[in-house]
């Protein structure tokens, strides 16, 4: 379901990996990793960061390789179409399954702290019902909101970093290596998979679109090096702004760190606008999540309404899997990176090793 | 057709979001909290909130109170006496009563930690010998500003701090640190007094004056403080002028350094400061004084097993085997340094 004439420039292109990034942290991955290794959290992110460029080379190598318009296309012909169809309906249910879940954590943020009285479900549908629109659009236009999107957030994290400078303490970030071996090991597992997530989406990009292909490779590094900087400076910043017990505390700690801000004695309490980077991030991700569910379905008549179909079934997924934000919490702690380990992960070390060591790919 | 039917569907999903929605004229605008637990074990909240009809007494706000089995029950019950519901998000100050801080501080504080709406910025002030009621009434009475008056003490005299609640639990949670809070005294007029000191999650009792002031020296929390040294004819009064602290610690041993400069601001007779043994005298008699305050502090401390400088704090972010040691405050051997320069004798050039 991809059209052939639509360009796309590298730029649009490689700002995927730091929206996708930086949403699959946020209320999930970092809280995870919060919990799991306290101020060792940085430590296991920076190790996790060197680590995932392993799969990412598995990935660039799917990426660079692919003649087909779709991985969906890629592993029906390469695995046959039986063990094809259930790749990619893997494939398939894992998106679903992190498009629920990263839009029950962006709705239950909007819930909590800035439409207490609103219901989250009805947050959800006007989530939706946005991100249906957006996704009706082709991939160029869907890129070019999310490098916005980029750029707002980059210029927000800058200034969050200035106005919370003075609140930095760095005695926060001892006892280095507290605690427990196999917690940091957990934390960087956890930073391996969740950040899988950034650079499959670029899957959603056929490459033969990309109008300077030439420097894509380049560009990518650059942007997934960026992009883990970043996570890495926000999930230390985090800590030596709250400190390991009061982090501890919170379900969204970066947004109580916002609370913090302070300019000049003059700008304060502008957490709620300062977030909004927290809220672009996670659109952009939930954008390229059904973009890329609606990729795998075929070309028909009902094309265009796919996005409103798709949108309507994560609805009730959602609030299927999901009752409450207890429940949301558990789940996502004892399965979400199983779910991406399983339903991305391995798809992609499988089409790996067949497209490496079993088919002869053309020159 | 179709689109006015998508359009209304639009509309009420989109409209649906403004529920929160809260006008201006329907907040009750909180300027600061108190709260007391009755003989009933009831919670007694007190608020003075923004008079937004007023438009002469800007500072004077309204004063109501409710009561109610928890803090967020009694805040809800405020709506019995005022109709609106509390904002809490640009409130200044909380004062709890002794009784909380010693009992219930941990269950008190909870709501402002967990409520979205507060910043947790304000200032945590322990009501004492008095109501804290009692105090705020006389707050709004006198429309007394905390905040300044907490900072001028903080700067000008240094038996204060200026931590907010934020920090406040964050000490609290930390590990090998005793909390220190504010207090607040009734007498003729409000006061803020001398520091109330906690073990874990309970106040054990106040700090005097002295002890005070060496608390906030320590933790680097001053900015000016007074010493004198000598009496009479012989009397040397300076101004410690931003002081210096610098905790370290070495195995068993903690090292305080504290440096700084200070101003003679007034002597008695026999001080006539013509020479310069007289002056690196002075210093000694300061720098003993400020050492022997530091000591007694700790060590008077050190006998309610309460670790006033939050030495097991820094053994247990430097990784001390110490700190496993459960009385490690009494295999600490502490070393204070104390060096403060006297720069400036005052505009007279000799006794007069």
């Amino acid at each position: 379901m991809v059209v052939e004439s639509e360009k796309i420039y590298t730029v649009s292109v490689v700002m995927i990996i730091s929206s996708c990034l930086l949403a699959t942290f946020f209320g999930i991955g970092s809280y995870m990793m919060y919990n799991e290794s306290f101020q060792d959290a940085f430590v296991a992110s920076a190790i996790g960061a060197v680590i995932s460029c392993i799969f990412f080379y598995f990935f660039y190598y799917i990426f660079e390789h692919n003649t087909y318009n779709s991985i969906f296309e890629l592993n029906s012909n390469i695995f046959g179409k039986v063990f094809g169809a259930i790749i990619n309906l893997v494939i398939i249910l894992a998106l679903v399954i992190i498009t629920c879940a990263i839009l029950f954590n962006l709705s239950s943020f909007l819930n909590l702290e800035y439409l207490p009285d609103s219901k989250t479900n009805m947050l959800e549908a006007i989530l939706l019902l946005t991100l249906s629109y957006v996704c009706s659009k082709n991939i160029s236009q869907i890129l070019k909101v999310n490098q916005i999107f980029v750029f707002i957030c980059l210029l927000n994290i800058i200034l969050n970093v200035v106005g919370l400078f003075p609140k930095f303490e760095i005695r926060n970030i001892e006892p280095l290596f507290n605690a427990p071996k196999i917690s940091i090991l957990k934390s960087i597992g956890i930073y391996v998979i969740l950040s899988f997530v950034s650079y499959f989406m670029l899957l959603i990009v056929n490459k033969k679109m990309v109008q300077d292909k030439d420097i894509l490779k380049k560009r990518m590094i650059i942007s997934l090096l960026f992009s883990n900087i970043v996570l890495i400076g926000i999930i230390f910043l985090a800590i030596i702004l709250l400190g390991k017990e009061y982090i501890a505390l919170f379900r969204f700690p970066e947004y109580v760190g916002l609370k913090q801000f302070g300019l000049f004695n003059m700008v304060e309490r502008i957490e709620n606008i300062l977030s909004l980077q927290l809220y672009y991030n996670a659109f952009s991700l939930l954008m390229f999540l059904i973009y890329f569910i609606k990729s795998y379905l075929p070309n028909n008549k009902l094309a265009k309404f796919y996005p409103f179909i798709i949108t309507f079934f994560i609805y009730f997924i959602t609030n299927f899997l999901f009752e409450d934000t207890m429940s949301f919490i558990m789940l996502v702690e004892k399965y979400y990176a199983y779910v991406i380990l399983i339903g991305l992960m391995t798809p992609v070390l499988l089409i790996f090793i067949k497209m490496h060591f079993f088919t002869k790919l053309p020159k | 057709m179709k689109r006015y039917i998508l359009t209304f569907i639009v509309i009420v999903l989109y409209f649906g979001g403004l529920n929160s929605v809260r006008e201006l004229g329907d907040l009750a605008i909180v300027k600061a909290v108190s709260i007391d637990l009755n003989d009933e074990g009831k919670y007694e909240i007190s608020a003075i909130i923004i008079d937004t009809k007023e438009k002469e007494n800007k500072d004077k706000g309204l004063l109501i109170s409710s009561v109610g089995n928890s803090v967020h029950e009694a805040a809800r019950n405020m709506v019995d006496v005022s109709s609106k519901k509390l904002y809490i998000a640009h409130m200044e100050s909380l004062i709890i009563s002794e009784k909380i801080a010693r009992e219930d501080l941990e269950n008190t504080l909870d709501f402002f930690i967990r409520d979205n709406e507060g910043s947790n910025s304000f200032f945590l002030f322990i009501a004492k010998d008095a109501k804290a009621k009692e105090c705020l009434e006389k707050i709004n009475e006198e429309e007394i500003d905390l905040v300044p008056f907490l900072k001028s003490t903080q700067k000008y005299k240094g038996n204060a701090n200026i931590k907010s609640l934020n920090d406040v639990v964050k000490i609290l949670l930390e590990k090998g640190r005793s909390l220190c809070v504010n207090t607040i005294s009734l007498e003729d007029n409000i006061k803020i007094n001398n520091m109330a000191y906690f073990k874990n999650y309970e106040m054990i009792g106040y700090l005097s004056e002295n002890e005070s002031i060496t608390y906030n020296l320590v933790i680097n929390e001053v900015d000016n403080i007074l010493e004198s040294v000598g009496e009479e004819n012989s009397l040397v009064i300076v101004e410690i002028v931003e002081p210096k602290t610098k905790v370290n610690v070495k195995d068993c041993n903690v090292n305080i350094d504290v440096k700084g400069v200070a101003h003679i601001t007034q002597t008695g007779k026999n001080i006539t400061l013509d020479n310069i043994q007289e002056k690196e005298n002075i210093e000694i008699m300061i720098n003993n004084k400020i050492r022997d305050e530091i000591y007694s502090l700790f060590d008077n401390k050190r006998k309610e097993e309460v670790d006033i400088f939050g030495i097991g704090n820094l053994l247990y972010r430097k990784k001390n085997i110490l700190y496993n040691n459960e009385n490690y405050l009494n295999n600490i051997n502490l070393l204070v340094n104390v060096d403060i320069d006297i720069v400036n004798t005052g505009g007279i050039k000799k006794a007069w």
